[in-house]
């Protein structure tokens, strides 16, 4: 489904990705995970065509990001780690408007609006300015909007950030159930709890090097992914300070 | 002190950041070339006022020398006119800059008083007010230096007294700041409610301003009267006067008393309510959804609603960019009602069969005024990842924006072309252009304002009022524009007095204006494109 060959990205003299490869099948929810500045927000949105890279090739579903970003756009959705929305309209307006780019026919987004939104008890606020919404509230209407074109890839940095309890359980299940249905999930997070028992595939990547991928249990072995990332963090960066 | 000074910085480094740097992530600075440019227009739109208030102040100034009267009225005028720029420009913006600033919370949590942050939010906004202030006190020192030949603590007190007249300026602005923000914290439809504010307010002013011109225009024959009728209403200004010519200290005293006064008031006022205005959460008002069925539109249609629901949800965008659409229509009302006058004015300067070239260029000058698109892009701000993450082509949404702007602005030019024509008689020739013309021009500015800002966005404001009021784009749009029809309107007046059809001189320009905008059109859809994803 995502594919990404050798992909490296500077910024100025600082080499935020360096010649990752990674590969995302149909089916899996995949984890990334690293430190800050690691370069985890730098590659995502590069799948997602916000950012141009210097080098490598990202293709979804086939496509060339490089040579049919549009195509790419139209298989995937992406969830920022902070959900500036449009303040100026309300919550309703703002799916629409998803849902008009995408191509979703009225019907069948006033049901995914009705479904999603339920879920997340966000229906009774649609109404109100996104103005006055809570940064949890942008987030699932985030998160609704993602789901509304029913995407074959989903692309979220920090997902659970700001989400309660609850909201963050309903997340989970959702990219559980995307993934069974033949979708494919690919995100950043901090919570290496929540990765290890969601992911079926997970990342680590430092200074912008992939330092360990592969499915979950081969990753972390006996142990647990923390104890793991923090042993892979550790022999380099505290190598450094000592 | 220390504390105040970095704040301060804060702001400034805000304000001149855009300026400075390009809009790329990496925050590299401009060209030298651009930034002379940049330059070179602040240059020209200030030179542009001065030099109209210029002309006011040195013909009130002949006037009452002439007259015999009483020269404490210049200043009078001066003061007035001050006061008035200092607070129509910035009355919205201030009210955001106080209470809306995206840094307020962020600020609040750091051990800094509320009133420390009050007080570098004003400064930095009486910054601002001396600029405006600046506009026509320049030009009034000039006559007063030319004509008034006053000693040197004379002339310093005239520096003085604009430098006091911007902080009372400033001071008022924050009181009706506060009351703006007052009313409308729970209010569901506050543009609507700022909107009107405005409009009352501009209207006080363009009344009070044609008022003005009015009384000038006859002066030279009856000064006298104006003199009389406007001077009790000047009091606080004339003082001033008094003391720079005749060295009255009284009424420099009263002057000071009456400026210590307003503004100490309006500090001591805002400074104990900052704090509860921006910690008191009043709730917002109730919405209550009620699902209805939507209906399907293409992308760039959604694109297009969003641009006009950003635009109609915004007062200060409404107001500072489509200004011009009111004096279309004002203008436009004005003549169908004055028809008989307007012509016969037209006809005594020889110009009456060219007065449907005449409207058609006038509209569009209002229609150089309507620069709704000029923003558009900055005021993507921090959202700029929605479009650039959805499968939308940069050129699909730079378009948009110039669409948006010609679907709002149109309906208005067209209604002003259809009452001045009838009030002018036209023929269906002349209908036809003088529809034709004011809509090629504003297509020309939609485009030519979107094309502006992809080439100098700002993206990382702290207060959307900055991206609408003070972009570069915003200025190179309007002045440009301005400058190009200034031009236009010669060349139709060269054109009709040659004899050619009326309907052939409003054709010609209206195509230049068409085939430009096809131009710009291709380079959004190209480069323009490219610089969007780039952003």
């Amino acid at each position: 489904m995502l594919h990404i060959e050798h992909f490296s990205k500077s910024y100025g003299t600082k080499k935020a990705v360096d010649d990752l490869s990674l590969s995302i099948a149909p089916g899996e929810i995949y984890g990334f995970i690293g430190h800050n500045g690691a370069g985890k927000t730098t590659t995502l949105k590069a799948c997602c065509g916000i950012l141009q890279g210097d080098c490598g090739r990202i293709t979804v579903g086939g496509l060339s990001m490089q040579e049919d970003p549009l195509g790419c756009k139209r298989l995937m959705a992406y969830i920022p780690d902070n959900p500036d929305l449009y303040d100026f309209l309300s919550g309703i307006k703002y799916l629409n408007f998803v849902a008009d780019v995408y191509g979703v026919p009225a019907d069948l987004r006033a049901e995914r609006i009705r479904l999603y939104a339920d879920r997340f008890e966000l229906t009774k606020d649609l109404a109100s300015p996104i103005s006055a919404y809570s940064h949890g509230m942008k987030q699932k209407l985030a998160i609704v909007a993602a789901w509304l074109h029913s995407p074959r890839l989903i692309i979220m940095d920090e997902p659970f950030v700001g989400l309660d309890p609850r909201a963050a359980h309903i997340l989970k299940g959702m990219m559980r159930e995307h993934c069974d249905g033949g979708g494919a999930i690919f995100f950043s997070t901090h919570v290496l709890e929540v990765a290890e028992k969601l992911c079926d595939k997970v990342a680590i990547i430092q200074r912008g090097r992939l330092i360990a991928a592969g499915p979950m249990d081969e990753v972390k072995g006996d142990g647990s992914l923390e104890s793991v990332f923090l042993e892979l963090a550790g022999d380099t960066s505290l190598g450094g300070q000592g | 002190m220390k504390t105040l000074s970095l704040l301060i910085g804060l702001r400034l480094r805000e304000m001149f950041s855009s300026l400075l740097r390009g809009p790329s992530r990496g925050g590299k600075r401009r060209s030298p070339v651009v930034m002379v440019l940049l330059a070179l227009l602040l240059v020209y739109v200030a030179a542009v006022f001065m030099f109209l208030f210029f002309s006011v102040f040195l013909v009130l100034w002949i006037a009452l020398e002439g007259a015999g009267l009483e020269l404490s009225f210049f200043f009078g005028i001066a003061g007035l006119l001050t006061v008035a720029l200092c607070v129509f420009g910035s009355v919205l913006a201030t009210q955001s800059a106080l209470y809306q600033a995206r840094d307020n919370e962020q600020l609040l949590s750091m051990p800094l008083s509320p009133t420390l942050i009050m007080l570098s939010r004003m400064i930095f906004l009486l910054l601002i007010n001396t600029a405006f202030a600046a506009v026509v006190a320049v030009p009034a020192f000039v006559v007063y230096l030319m004509l008034g030949r006053p000693g040197l603590l004379s002339a310093l007190g005239f520096i003085l007294f604009f430098i006091l007249l911007s902080v009372l300026a400033l001071a008022i602005s924050c009181l009706l700041g506060w009351l703006v923000a007052l009313v409308t914290a729970r209010m569901k439809h506050k543009n609507v409610f700022s909107l009107i504010f405005m409009v009352l307010f501009l209207i006080l002013y363009f009344v009070g301003m044609g008022a003005l011109s009015a009384g000038l225009e006859s002066m030279e024959m009856n000064i006298q009267p104006l003199v009389e009728a406007i001077s009790p209403y000047l009091a606080v200004f004339l003082w001033v006067g008094r003391a720079l010519l005749y060295g009255d200290v009284l009424a420099a005293l009263l002057f000071l008393l009456v400026f210590a006064v307003v503004v100490g008031c309006a500090f001591l006022f805002l400074s104990r309510t900052y704090l509860r205005i921006l910690t008191t959460n009043r709730g917002s008002a109730q919405y209550t959804y009620r699902e209805r069925a939507s209906k399907q539109c293409s992308a760039t249609g959604a694109l297009v609603k969003k641009e006009i629901s950003h635009f109609v949800g915004n007062a200060t965008y409404m107001l500072n960019e489509g200004l011009g659409l009111l004096f279309a229509v004002g203008i436009s009302i004005y003549f169908l009602v004055q028809r008989d006058v307007v012509l016969s004015v037209l006809h005594s300067m020889g110009l009456a069969s060219a007065s449907s070239v005449l409207v058609a260029g006038v509209l569009s000058l209002c229609a150089s005024m309507v620069i709704i698109s000029a923003p558009s892009v900055s005021l993507e701000g921090k959202n700029v990842w929605i479009a650039q993450s959805l499968p939308l082509s940069g050129g699909q949404v730079l378009c948009a924006k110039a669409y948006a702007h010609i679907l709002i602005a149109s309906p208005f030019f067209l209604l002003a072309s259809v009452l001045c024509a009838i009030a002018c008689g036209a023929g269906p020739g002349e209908l036809l252009g003088i529809l034709l013309l004011p809509l090629s021009c504003n297509v020309f500015c939609a485009f030519l304002g979107v094309t502006m800002n992809i080439l100098f966005p700002k993206l990382d404001w702290l207060n959307e009022a900055y991206a609408v009021k003070s972009g570069a784009a915003v200025m190179l749009t309007m002045f440009g524009m301005m400058l190009i029809c200034g031009l236009q309107v010669v060349l139709l007046l060269v054109l009709a007095i040659l004899g050619l059809p009326a309907l052939v001189v409003m054709l010609l320009p209206s195509a230049l204006f068409l085939g430009l905008s096809a131009a710009l059109r291709a380079y959004l859809n190209g480069a323009g494109a490219r610089r969007f994803s780039s952003l």
